[in-house]
Order: structure tokens, then C-alpha cells, then sequence
């Protein structure tokens, strides 16, 4: 069923709509959330707010983009959860992993920095991933959006793990100095 | 935390972007890739004569077809294609030792928050029962299938029998603490149980995690916040073997003490306790201080919150290695055939390493394979208040013949 065909069904609120979701994105909203939480029940049911909200967001929301409008629904609940989760201990997890690569995009701190809105730093960084070349842009959203594992993306791409981990830790020191130049303080 | 703040940013880059990605990528297939092959059969000719005890499951033993190219330097893959013309009746009979012991992929798979590092002011004793002169010659390298290697949740599935076995612990551990009355929680890749007070949760991988919510207070007499001293951790130590023994299973139960590290503001953490079974060799004791053991989690303050004990599997085995010595470790150190995960500065040199372990390293994803690991202090982490960084660079432990690698 195509993406307009499914919003159709959720702007119609026929229930039907999310069997149509989880048909055509439940196995890829589950590997993002259990990515993220090494969990199976807890991605199940972030999967399953996912296509809760996604029933109260539409209508009045279209998505032009559903496949995107979904995943970042699911990796928000992930991401809500996983933090519940480590309140007291770390679990392991791919976010882990994530997040502490990602701590060397943050750009250093300056005195004229200003705190920007995620929206506004998700702006920033579309603009730098569509300054690189496709097959980089493809590998880092891979990684840090579909938090996809390195041994998956290399397996896919057919390169070595190692060209892959080289190759996110060149962008990811690019896209710190691109959000520095930017102004932008997280 | 920031770097969650760029990660939801992440989450809200324009959904075009996001959709270009996530279309099927084909797999570029190289030239190289059967040269990468060739060459590491063409390695393993020179081991051939060396090759002893095997214990090897042929199932995952790997033919050249499918050695993975990733990890061959690009000299290497030269050395295969001059040679490819010289050697096709040699391949023949190469194909047949690698079926018995494959060549091993050792670029490492990290996992974890940033950089591995210890901080302290002086290099921390690490329990590790491994000693220089223990003489150990091979090592087993054995496959990880830990749920968490999967990554699609629906896919995993563990097998009866094991599932049972993860009962059975459950309700042993379950009668131990008195909840013999409450029904375990069957789910698809865990047993759990709980009385509110205690809950007891096993992994597929055979893992269990006891979780004290209220926490566990020692009797006065014995010193466990973060001011302990290692004798007064050791006595802690002997007293959880006394309360405990019962669930660990061990013939002859050791005392392995960390030194607590700091943190960045110099605040001492707590020693940590790790016992295991002592083996009749020194290969066994390795074995059980990483596979096999129990740790206890006890705060600064003094108070036990989780006891982990692990029963992991030590098969199948891919395959028995040779083990190098240290100092061959060493001189692969020097040349820069290491890993490490910190990429801050570069190596400061051997005469700041501080001290040298064999360890498996105990990857979530990847199998289990020995490694020198060595401590290196690194003089550009030193801080104001004079606490040290030590850092962690991994040699693989195997013959250098049965490796392909590429280092990070």
C-alpha cells in the first residue's frame, strides 16, 4: 500500500490504518527501537505508541515524508525510555554506542554562544549532509538515524568495518567543525 | 546531556534525506576480494606444519570463499595477486587447513562510552588472576551468540532446552532468596521474577542480574563504602562468599579486587569485587574470571544494589591459537598494531606503559577472542589535580598468522 493510501486511512479514522503501518514499517520501527533499548517487549511497545500517536497526529498532520515522520516518532519514545532505563545503570545497547560517538560532534563551547532549538540544529545539519556526497550521507543516516549497527552497514555497502568507522568518524568530525563555523552551540 | 540533544536533532533532519537512506544499498562486489582470500590461505601455508590440537565446530569453520575482505591491508592483498600464479596447487591444500582453523577477523568492535580508560594517580592493581609466567601456549577463541548479537528482536529465538535451563536457574536462584511461591515471567528472551523487594532476571546468554531494590547493607564490621582499603575489601569479599556461596557454583572460589578509579573530580570509586573458580590450569582460571563469575555492584556508600552472575557459554570454539608472548606483544605495540579506542593523542611510547593483561574481550556482539591489553598512561590526559589517565591498547594474543585485521 502506498504512504498517501495509508495517511488516507488515518485522515478517514479507519482502524485499519495502523495494520497498514505495522505491515509496511513495523519490522524497521522495531529494529530502530530495539537498536536503541536491547529490548524486545519495551521496542514492541514503543512501536505500538508510535502508531498511537501517529492516530492522534493524523489528522490534523500529513507527513510528506511517513516513512521519517514514523521513525523519528519511534526513536524519540526510544530515546524517552532508554533514559527511564538508565536512571540508576547503564544497559548495553546500540544508543550507547551512538551516543558516545556522537559526543565528538558537540562543538566547543564559545563565549558567544547561543542555545539553539533541535529543530534549528536538524535544519543545520540537513544542510551539511546535502554538502557531502551521496554514499556518506546514506552511511551516516544510516548509522545515527536508522541507528543501524556498523557490521549491518558495512555488510550492505561492501566495505570493511573498518572503512565504515573511519569514514563516520571523518564526517562526524567535519559536521563538528561545519556546527562551529554555524555559530550553533548545543 | 548534549550529545542526546544532537541525537533527537538527528531525528528531525528533513524526512527526503532519511528516505534516500534507508533505500537498498547493493553490495559493491571488488576485485580484490578472492586475492584477499587467496592471500590469507597463502598465510596459513606457513602454519601448517604447526597445527595441533583442533577443536573446532565445522559448521563455522570458514572457507576462503567467504573470508571477509574488510580486514586486509592493501600490501597484503598485493602479496596475494603476485603470488596467485605460483601457488594454485598449494590453494588446494590450504583450503583444507583453513576449513580446520580459520583465519580470524581481530579488527575490534567497540562497545561502551567513549574511550576505555582508568582514571587514578597511580596505576590501579586490576584482580586479573593472569600471570606473565603462566606459560600459556593456546587459548580458545569462541563464538558470541549473545542475544545481543542479534539485531532484529523478532528473529531471536532460544532454543528449549536452553530456555529450560534458564528456568531452572531462575527458580534455584529464586528458592534461594525465598520467592519459591511466585511464578517466573516467561518472555521470549528472558526469565525474570520478582517479590518487590528482589528481582532476578536471566538472558538467553545465561546472565543473571539480581537486583536488590532495596539495597543491601553489610554488618558494621565490615568496610565497604569507597574509603575501603583492598584488606577490607577482601574481608567484604570472604563475607559475600559466606552469604552467597550457595548460588555461585564454584569448586574453590577466588577473590579477584579491582582498585577503585576516580573520577574527574577525584572522587575515589569503590573496589571492585569479582569472584571466580580457580581451574586445575592457568588457561581454566582464565577462562572462568571471564566467563564464569559473579560481581557485585556496591555503591560508595557502601550498599549493594545488583549482583551479576555469569554463566556465559564457552562454545562452540572456533578454534584453538597459538598465544604470543608479551614481548612479541610489545614489539607489535611499538609498530602500531594496536587498537585502542582513544584517538586523542597519539601513542606516547613503551616506556609509559604501566602494566599488561591477557583478557578476552567480552564484546556485546562480537566473539570472544584473548588480547594483551595494555595500560599506557598518556601524558596529554594528565589533569590539573594530578590524576592520571591510563589507557587501554589491545594487541590481538594469537599467532599473527591467523590474523586478518585492520586497526582502527
Amino acid at each position: 500500500m502506498k504512504d498517501e493510501e495509508i495517511i488516507g486511512l488515518y485522515w478517514d479514522r479507519n482502524q485499519k490504518a495502523i495494520p497498514a503501518t505495522d505491515a509496511k514499517y513495523g519490522k524497521l520501527l522495531n529494529q530502530i527501537a530495539y537498536r536503541i533499548l536491547y529490548n524486545s517487549q519495551d521496542a514492541e511497545e514503543c512501536v505500538n505508541d508510535t502508531y498511537l500517536n501517529t492516530w492522534n497526529c493524523i489528522p490534523p498532520q500529513k507527513p510528506t515524508y511517513f516513512q521519517a515522520f514514523l521513525g523519528a516518532i519511534t526513536r524519540n519514545l526510544s530515546i524517552d525510555r532508554y533514559k527511564e532505563q538508565h536512571a540508576k545503570k547503564r544497559i548495553p545497547s546500540e544508543l550507547t554506542l551512538l551516543l558516545s560517538e556522537l559526543e565528538e560532534v558537540l562543538p566547543a563551547q564559545s563565549d558567544v554562544h547561543r542555545e539553539i532549538e533541535e529543530k534549528e540544529i536538524a535544519a543545520h545539519i540537513s544542510t551539511f549532509l546535502r554538502n557531502l556526497d551521496l554514499e556518506k550521507r546514506m552511511i551516516f543516516i544510516r548509522r545515527y538515524w536508522y541507528c543501524e549497527e556498523i557490521k549491518q552497514i558495512a555488510e550492505e555497502f561492501g566495505y570493511s568495518e573498518s572503512k565504515i568507522k573511519t569514514s563516520l568518524f571523518r564526517i562526524r568530525a567535519k559536521l563538528k567543525a561545519y556546527l562551529e563555523k554555524e555559530g550553533v552551540w548545543i | 546531556m548534549r550529545k542526546e540533544i544532537l541525537f533527537r536533532a538527528i531525528g528531525q533532519i528533513d524526512g527526503d534525506l532519511i528516505e534516500e537512506a534507508g533505500q537498498k544499498k547493493s553490495v559493491k562486489k571488488r576485485g580484490w576480494i578472492r586475492y584477499a582470500a587467496l592471500a590469507a590461505s597463502l598465510v596459513l601455508l606457513v602454519g601448517i606444519a604447526r597445527l595441533t590440537d583442533q577443536k573446532l565446530t565445522p559448521d563455522r569453520a570458514k572457507g576462503p570463499s567467504d573470508v571477509q575482505p574488510g580486514g586486509m591491508q592493501d600490501d597484503e592483498i598485493r602479496a596475494g595477486e603476485t603470488q596467485v600464479e605460483e601457488t594454485q596447487i598449494a590453494e588446494t591444500e590450504s583450503q583444507n587447513q583453513i576449513e580446520k582453523r580459520p583465519v580470524l577477523d581481530f579488527t575490534m568492535l567497540f562497545d561502551g562510552m567513549g574511550f576505555q580508560g582508568i582514571m587514578a594517580y597511580e596505576m590501579p592493581e586490576l584482580g586479573n588472576p593472569w600471570n606473565e609466567t603462566d606459560e600459556i601456549e593456546t587459548l580458545p577463541v569462541i563464538e558470541n551468540h549473545s542475544i545481543y548479537a542479534v539485531s532484529d528482536s523478532r528473529n531471536i529465538r532460544i532454543e528449549k532446552e536452553r530456555y529450560d535451563e534458564m528456568l531452572s536457574w531462575t527458580s534455584e536462584v529464586a528458592t534461594f532468596f525465598g520467592m519459591e511461591d511466585i511464578k517466573p515471567e516467561e518472555k521470549r528472551e528472558y526469565v525474570s521474577i520478582s517479590n518487590g523487594e528482589i528481582e532476578i532476571r536471566v538472558d538467553g546468554d545465561m546472565q543473571m542480574r539480581i537486583h536488590f531494590l532495596n539495597e543491601v547493607s553489610f554488618p558494621k564490621e565490615y568496610h565497604a563504602t569507597n574509603s575501603a582499603t583492598r584488606e577490607e575489601t577482601y574481608e567484604l569479599a570472604e563475607y559475600l562468599i559466606g552469604e552467597y556461596k550457595e548460588l555461585f557454583q564454584m569448586k574453590n572460589p577466588q577473590i579477584a579486587i579491582a582498585d577503585g578509579d576516580y573520577s574527574f573530580d577525584a572522587v575515589r570509586n569503590c573496589n571492585e569485587i569479582r569472584i571466580y573458580d580457580k581451574g586445575d590450569t592457568a588457561v581454566e582460571t582464565l577462562l572462568n574470571y571471564h566467563f564464569e563469575y559473579v560481581k557485585f555492584w556496591i555503591s560508595n556508600e557502601g550498599e549493594m544494589s545488583y549482583m551479576d552472575i555469569n554463566r556465559r557459554d564457552r562454545t562452540p570454539v572456533l578454534g584453538e591459537y597459538e598465544i604470543i608472548s608479551v614481548e612479541e606483544a610489545t614489539k607489535l605495540l611499538a609498530d602500531g598494531r594496536f587498537d585502542t579506542t582513544y584517538h586523542e593523542s597519539e601513542f606516547p611510547g613503551l616506556e609509559y606503559v604501566r602494566d599488561v593483561e591477557l583478557v578476552y574481550y567480552m564484546s556485546f556482539i562480537d566473539d570472544y577472542k584473548p588480547y594483551y591489553r595494555f595500560w599506557v598512561e598518556v601524558p596529554a590526559k594528565k589533569r590539573e589535580n594530578d590524576l592520571n589517565t591510563y589507557v587501554a591498547y589491545y594487541v590481538p594474543a594469537v599467532e599473527t598468522a591467523y590474523l586478518e585485521i585492520t586497526f582502527n
